[in-house]
């Protein structure tokens, strides 16, 4: 008699679905497993064999078969060892093979018959809805992040013995079943650092008001101790709050990744993801045989803030770029292809020189080529995906403590409110755009959503010609001014928005002559 | 026997053997010898014994001689040189410039592309910081420019900073300049002036005392600063800090009996502690371009030196009207904001965070914020009245 079990394996962020066959015939007795199988998946085999014997269920002394369909795709991970388990039960009828009916199985095996957590269990639920499964049978340890899932309800088991008493002959068949579709709340935004410690630099203040309202690239250069990393970190309070498709997006790359856990079961806020320096290429990618999402996927829909941006190695800056226009990853190995998103917003903070003080000349006495030398460790492809450049320079100690009260104006409350309003007009205009932020409009649509009036239009080709912009950079100071039009709530575009726009450019055309 | 005209082509290989020579020899070596020997040519046919009876020569000198008299005459490389356009004047020849004929130690030779400064004409030398103020840069371009509008050249050595500012805004204004290298007159130093070094040679010159092809050394910038302040009739110095490169230039320039004129700064600024030093220790205080203008008239008498203009301009002051208030009389007094920023922003240049702070102290414009501020800046920026640079503003 043949069984077949629905599941699923791990292939980037997706799961590809995966049919466990399970024969039992009489013949010499012998546990035989075919179907491209990694090492792992092969060991299925003997851990089943000791998990059911733990459970008190011997196998009888037939040739049983187990083939993982599709054939010709490799499978890995340990989430087969379940299906197996339940597959074969079903073929010696100690399961009744009507409960495998619109039943999806992930889950691994230790000898004693209990079954452990895997990774990916929320790519796996949403594969399970798509093949029109109504139940999931999967590890206890993983129901909350399975739950997330609506539509599907999930079975959580804790050993073999459990399967049975749910399913077994006279059954009850109930246990612990979700409904799914729970939402766990957002935790808020108390969690985060108030801007308002920060004192002065209203216009990093501003400028990231605007980059969080826009979903724009920011770079912020200035000396050490002007706030730059204290900026940072207060930046993801202010960003308007993920919707559920873009929480079940996030979740999915961190389950693949495996970090998701009991407490964290989904990712309610923007992933804020702040790499050391020497981190090497791939883990910023993302890599390894059976390839696992990088940094840079895990800061999806959310910020990747890199400090001290120079230090950085210019192999590990290059490989942002490609990711910074197409807004994923793609990672080929021998194995195969696959795609991780990565749309992040680009956060970099750097000194203006060697010493930091630039160009403060009662400070620094670094040469204007020095200067020149160190900034160009940013390389033009990569700036030119910057579209807010923020320049800062040391408070006086004057301003610190007299001139407080000027900073505290600006809260990360405040702040937020603007970021939602521009939140809200960007939802509208872009309803049937597909996507979601000012910063995404392509050139071709710039037409579309900016319309400038002509005492606009004059200017910004007076801008042009004065300032040797290139025509990328005219167009991100096209898009930065639609976000501020936005925080402002002004329908179109002014003359005011768009000069504060231009004093965001990027540094390449202040720098770099 | 021979022309005159051949005669002067065959000295000057020899002349040329000798400058080539004169890198392993003391500064001041090969100018004695050909004076005591009657000639580069002389030098390279002196026998073995009659160098020995050389007593201002070391041991190591006649070696070098003997050997480079082995070496023989350095045809293949001369050749190479006059198809680049370099031009070669000797201690003994007549364009080598009279004015640095006289000083100690003058170079044995000169190499140099475009021409030699003219000797009819006055010549002022622009030395400064590498890394200038706004106020520095401001000043170079203001002096280079009013002085190629009266007609002097300027003499500077090419270096960033107010060298190459001083240097490009005399060249723009239809003036005549010319660097002086540390390096051999072919090689480019600081790449970034490599537009500059092409204008010099179209409009006055490069020059160096070092052979074609020397790389630019550190060592070899102190010996090329004698040569600026000897070519000049006045030296200005526009910003220096307390101990810089440009106080050795202005040792030379007082040993050479050259004035020195000096830009006045904030006392506070360690860019003009060297400046306001020397005004202190008696240099003369440049104010605007007149002031050493006139004082290049009274040194070299009546206009003759400021040749090549039918009338002598003295320049418009510096500090009577400053630019950016005679370009911003427009605003009125309906924008009182671009008043006070161009107030605030003259006195001392800052970003906007700063000028907000400011302008708020005041108590005026009570409601001004930020992005107000921002977009007001760059208004002007385009406008042409402001500039940024490395997040600060200021007037131009």
């Amino acid at each position: 008699m043949v069984t077949e079990v629905l599941s699923g394996g791990i292939f980037g962020v997706d799961c590809r679905p995966v049919r466990v066959e399970t024969d039992v015939s009489s013949g010499l007795p012998m546990f035989e497993m075919v179907g491209r199988l990694s090492a792992e998946v092969k060991e299925a085999a003997k851990r089943v064999r000791v998990a059911l014997k733990n459970e008190n269920i011997s196998i009888p002394p037939k040739r049983i078969t187990v083939n993982l369909a599709p054939a010709d795709e490799l499978k890995e991970g340990t989430g087969f060892d379940l299906p197996i388990a339940i597959g074969l039960l079903c073929a010696m009828e100690i399961l009744p093979e009507s409960m495998l009916k619109g039943t999806f199985v992930a889950g691994e095996l230790a000898l004693d018959g209990r079954v452990c957590s895997v990774r990916g269990v929320l790519p796996m639920m949403l594969r399970a809805r798509e093949l029109g499964a109504e139940r999931c049978i999967l590890p206890a340890e993983n129901i909350r992040e399975a739950s997330v899932v609506d539509g599907v309800s999930v079975i959580g088991v804790k050993s073999i013995g459990e399967v049975l008493e749910i399913f077994g002959n006279g059954g009850r068949e109930q246990a612990v079943v979700y409904k799914g579709g729970e939402m766990p709340v957002s935790s808020g935004f108390d969690a985060y650092e108030d801007f308002a410690d920060i004192s002065g630099q209203e216009g990093l203040k501003r400028a990231m008001v605007i980059a969080a309202a826009g979903f724009h690239n920011l770079i912020m250069i200035g000396p050490p101790g002007a706030g730059k990393s204290m900026a940072a970190k207060r930046l993801p309070g202010i960003l308007p709050p993920m919707g559920k498709e873009e929480m079940l997006e996030v979740s999915k790359i961190y389950s693949a990744a495996g970090l998701l856990d009991d407490k964290n079961s989904l990712i309610t806020k923007r992933p804020f993801v702040a790499p050391h320096h020497t981190v090497s290429y791939a883990a910023l990618a993302g890599g390894g045989r059976n390839p696992v999402p990088g940094l840079i996927s895990r800061a999806h829909k959310g910020v990747l803030f890199l400090d001290e941006v120079v230090h950085f190695s210019s192999q590990g800056l290059e490989i942002l770029r490609q990711p910074m226009e197409e807004r994923k990853i793609r990672i080929d190995r021998a194995q195969g292809s696959c795609e991780f998103p990565a749309d992040f917003m680009l956060l970099a903070a750097l000194n203006p020189c060697p010493c930091g003080n630039y160009p403060d000349s009662r400070l620094c006495r670094c040469t204007e080529d020095q200067v020149r030398r160190y900034l160009s460790k940013l390389s033009g492809p990569l700036l030119d995906r910057i579209d807010i450049c923020v320049e800062m320079s040391r408070l006086k100690i004057g301003d610190v403590s007299g001139g407080a009260v000027i900073g505290r104006q600006y809260t990360s409350e405040g702040m937020r409110e603007g970021v939602m309003r521009a939140r809200m007009i960007q939802e509208n205009r872009f309803k049937q755009g597909g996507i979601s932020f000012n910063s995404r409009i392509s050139p071709g649509e710039l037409e579309k959503y900016i319309s400038l009036g002509r005492e606009e239009k004059h200017f910004m080709e007076k801008a042009y010609d004065r300032l040797h912009l290139s025509l990328r950079s005219y167009h991100k100071i096209l898009r930065v001014a639609r976000t501020i039009a936005d925080v402002e709530e002004s329908g179109e575009v002014k003359l005011i928005h768009l000069q504060e726009a231009l004093c965001y450019r990027s540094i390449e055309d202040r720098y770099w002559r | 026997m021979h022309g005159t005209e051949k005669n002067s082509k065959t000295d000057r290989i020899y002349k040329m053997w000798l400058a080539l020579l004169s890198e392993g020899l003391r500064a001041d070596t090969p100018v004695i010898l050909s004076e005591m020997m009657g000639g580069a040519r002389a030098v390279f046919e002196a026998t073995e014994k009659k160098l020995e009876a050389c007593p201002y020569l070391t041991e190591k000198e006649k070696a070098e001689i003997i050997a480079g008299q082995k070496r023989g005459l350095p045809f293949d490389k001369t050749e190479n040189w006059e198809k680049l356009g370099i031009g070669f004047a000797a201690y003994d020849d007549e364009e080598y410039p009279a004015r640095l004929r006289t000083v100690t130690a003058p170079p044995y030779a000169l190499w140099y592309r475009g021409s030699l400064p003219p000797e009819e004409t006055g010549c002022v030398g622009i030395i400064g910081a590498r890394s200038c103020s706004d106020y520095g840069r401001r000043s170079a371009e203001y002096f280079g420019r009013e002085l190629a509008v009266a007609g002097i050249v300027v003499i500077s050595g090419m270096a960033a900073g107010v060298d190459g500012i001083s240097q490009g805004a005399c060249l723009r204004s239809g003036g005549k300049s010319y660097g002086v290298l540390g390096s051999g007159p072919d090689v480019i130093y600081p790449r970034s002036n490599g537009g500059l070094y092409h204008e010099l040679i179209k409009n006055g010159g490069v020059l160096s005392e070092f052979v074609p092809g020397t790389p630019a050394m550190a060592a070899n910038f102190p010996r090329r600063n004698r040569i600026i302040s000897a070519l000049s009739d006045i030296i200005l110095v526009i910003e220096a800090r307390a101990r810089s490169g440009t106080s050795i230039t202005v040792n030379f320039a007082l040993e050479q009996g050259r004035d020195v004129y000096a830009l006045p700064g904030r006392v506070d600024d360690p860019l003009s502690a060297g400046c306001n030093r020397l005004i202190k220790d008696g240099a003369g205080v440049a104010c605007c371009a007149e002031d050493i203008i006139e004082e290049l008239k009274a040194r070299l008498g009546s206009g003759r030196l400021l040749s090549g203009r039918k009338e002598v301009h003295s320049g418009t002051k510096f500090d009577d009207t400053p630019a950016p208030t005679r370009k911003h009389s427009a605003y009125g007094s309906e924008n009182n904001l671009r008043q006070k920023m161009i107030r605030e922003l003259m006195q001392d240049p800052c970003d906007a965070d700063g000028l907000l702070m400011k302008i708020r102290d005041s108590g005026d414009f009570a409601d001004l914020n930020i992005q107000m501020l921002m977009s007001e800046l760059t208004g002007m920026e385009i406008e042409g009245a402001l500039a940024c640079r490395g997040g600060c503003y200021f007037v131009i």
